[in-house]
């Protein structure tokens, strides 16, 4: 079954293109140019996917994940942007997106992503890989009070290094013997760990790159 | 009943008026009435009212401004000082101008050291709501622009200022020629101020708001300058190549960059950047060649003789894989920790490294040669139909 997608974008243009270019993949449900419109029509619909663009009128992408996830818990967010800045990228992973592709992605690789959010899989491009390690970077582990959010496991940051080297997961999974399956725990729990972590350095690291 | 306390809504000047009227349960126009008539026979309810404010305590504050001073050594002294002052002032006014002295200066004496005590002592948020009160009217008598408004502006002002010009001219004469001329000078003075202030502070706000609307217009132009060399000239290219899909692509990228570099022009690393350095060559691969380069870079350094080295190599290993891979897009990903790390990756057709044209293991050996030279090592796996990766591994000398 073809999953159900949401477009939020304020470009016609563009989401005529993404239309056009998942048409045989994926079942467009509805699309928004704008926040509210956009909340009051994902919770009517509750689609499986909506596609994220960062920046909107009315409060960002970010203001209709906060908008939806209060009412709507189920519905995954893919994170599409023009945007190579990490303090759009980390504050719309951080509000819930399960995931970040720029607006160049091929289209094969935008429906491959879409389906992997579908399925409740995590959707790390190459730079935002880099920016996750980047922002947990030299931290040693178990330096703070709750280690469990606090870094990240060695084969995590390998996993990471890997995507950011441009190696899909199924690449990954046989550069390093495992399966897929195991590729991809590793990447929602890095997710999980961006999204819970009050850590300082995440914070500084964020302010300098004026995120939050 | 309720204790009096000065209004902090509502007030015109300290409050009194509007707290007393509260506090008596009366209409406040009736004891502001009362209050003008005792101000206008003698000046009693003048100096009532500075006592007022210096010791009646304003609403939902716990202290008087009398006793705000007196609780501050400093501000204590500084009042004292001032006091003795002023004191001395009015004595000296008064001596000049000794037919004026009795009905007009005694209540100015206390009233001015009221003034002062409220000057130094009021707390932030009667200064701040005085400082509005005073500002507001002007502004907003400069604003209104109403034929009644004007006529009132013009009509107070030119009385104010032909009164004060006729105590002026009969000052020589007069049985007391100095006051008659500070008095004239004063009224003559407001009835300016009145006339000419909302002009003032009209012309002064469209000045400021015309230099805003110059520079927007300023930087308006710039962006279109801009835009037309890059992006108009690039759409135009991209127009006349549409027939060639990868320039088509070439195009396109480069005005991206050219643009995000314009807009986000402040927030580049120094030249002397590793992770800026990087990206550059990125961008002059893209321009040359009909490939993207997806650069992550983690980390950054200040460039070094072994980073130079490192970069020399990134550049060659990029090109290769522009040139010889077939494939759209290349991988980029450089780390600096304690040490550099360059992996060029591409999923393109790949090659037998045993078999080798003798042209492209020139270009590898000249990596290899390149970055041994100064103390790194690279390796290459690839394999046919399958992409290569050029792996870039440097010591940092000074991490």
């Amino acid at each position: 079954m073809k999953p159900r997608v949401f477009l939020v974008d304020d470009h016609e243009l563009i989401r005529a293109g993404i239309r056009t270019e998942l048409s045989d993949t994926v079942d467009v449900v509805g699309e928004a140019d704008e926040v509210d419109a956009a909340i009051a029509m994902i919770l009517e619909r509750s689609p499986d996917v909506v596609l994220l663009d960062v920046h909107l009128p009315g409060g960002g992408g970010r203001a209709v994940i906060e908008g939806v996830r209060a009412h709507n818990e189920t519905v995954a967010f893919l994170a599409l942007s023009v945007s190579d800045a990490p303090e759009d990228v980390i504050s719309l992973i951080r509000a819930g997106a399960r995931g970040y592709v720029t607006k160049t992605i091929a289209a094969s690789d935008l429906a491959e992503a879409v389906a992997a959010v579908a399925a409740g899989d995590v959707v790390f491009s190459p730079r935002l890989a880099g920016f996750v390690l980047d922002a947990f970077r030299d931290l040693p582990a178990g330096t703070s009070a709750d280690p469990e959010f606090e870094a990240l496991t060695p084969r995590e940051r390998q996993v990471l290094r890997l995507i950011a080297r441009g190696f899909s997961y199924r690449d990954v999974s046989v550069e390093l013997g495992v399966a897929v399956k195991t590729v991809e725990s590793h990447v929602s729990a890095v997710l999980r760990k961006l999204q819970l972590s009050n850590r300082h350095e995440l914070s500084h690291w964020a302010h300098e790159r004026r995120i939050l | 009943m309720t204790p009096w306390r000065r209004a902090a809504h509502g007030a015109v000047l300290g409050g009194v008026a509007s707290g007393l009227a509260v506090r008596l349960g009366v209409r406040t126009s009736l004891v502001r009435m009362i209050w003008l008539v005792s101000v206008l026979l003698g000046g009693l309810g003048l100096v009532a009212y500075v006592a007022g404010w210096v010791f009646v305590p304003r609403r939902a504050e716990s202290r008087c401004i009398a006793a705000r001073v007196w609780a501050e050594p400093r501000e204590r002294h500084a009042s004292a000082v001032a006091a003795a002052v002023l004191v001395v002032l009015v004595l000296a006014v008064s001596g000049v101008t000794r037919p004026l002295s009795a009905g007009v200066l005694w209540p100015i004496l206390p009233s001015a050291l009221g003034a002062l005590l409220v000057w130094r002592g009021a707390s932030s948020a009667e200064r701040e709501r005085l400082a509005g009160s005073w500002s507001a009217p002007l502004v907003r008598v400069g604003r209104d622009r109403s034929w009644r408004a004007t006529a009132l502006r013009v009509g107070v002002g030119s009385a104010g200022v032909l009164v004060g010009l006729n105590v002026l001219a009969g000052a020589r004469t007069s049985p007391t020629p100095l006051s008659n001329f500070l008095g004239g000078l004063v009224v003559t003075g407001a009835g300016l101020l009145v006339l000419f202030t909302p002009w003032w502070i009209q012309t002064v706000r469209e000045l400021s708001e015309e230099r805003l609307a110059r520079s927007r217009a300023q930087a308006r132009a710039d962006v279109a300058d801009h835009l037309h060399d890059s992006v108009l000239q690039m759409l135009a290219l991209i127009q006349k190549a549409a027939d060639d899909p990868a320039e088509v692509r070439r195009l396109a990228r480069t005005t991206e960059h050219d643009l995000r570099a314009w807009l986000f022009e402040d927030q580049h690393a120094p030249r002397d950047s590793f992770a800026a350095r990087v990206a550059d060559l990125s961008r002059e691969i893209e321009q040359d060649y009909a490939v993207r380069v997806e650069l992550v870079t983690v980390g950054d350094a200040v460039l070094d003789a072994g980073l130079e080295a490192v970069l020399g190599a990134t550049r060659e290993a990029v090109i290769n894989a522009a040139k010889w891979s077939g494939a759209r897009d290349v991988h980029v990903y450089a780390e600096v920790s304690d040490e550099v790390s360059v992996f060029v990756r591409d999923r393109g057709r790949g090659f037998d490294p045993e078999a080798v044209d003798p042209q492209r293991r020139g270009l590898a050996f000249s990596i290899q040669e390149r970055v041994a030279r100064a103390g790194g090592r690279t390796s290459v796996r690839t394999r046919i139909g399958e992409g290569t990766e050029v792996e870039i591994v440097m010591k940092r000398a000074h991490p």
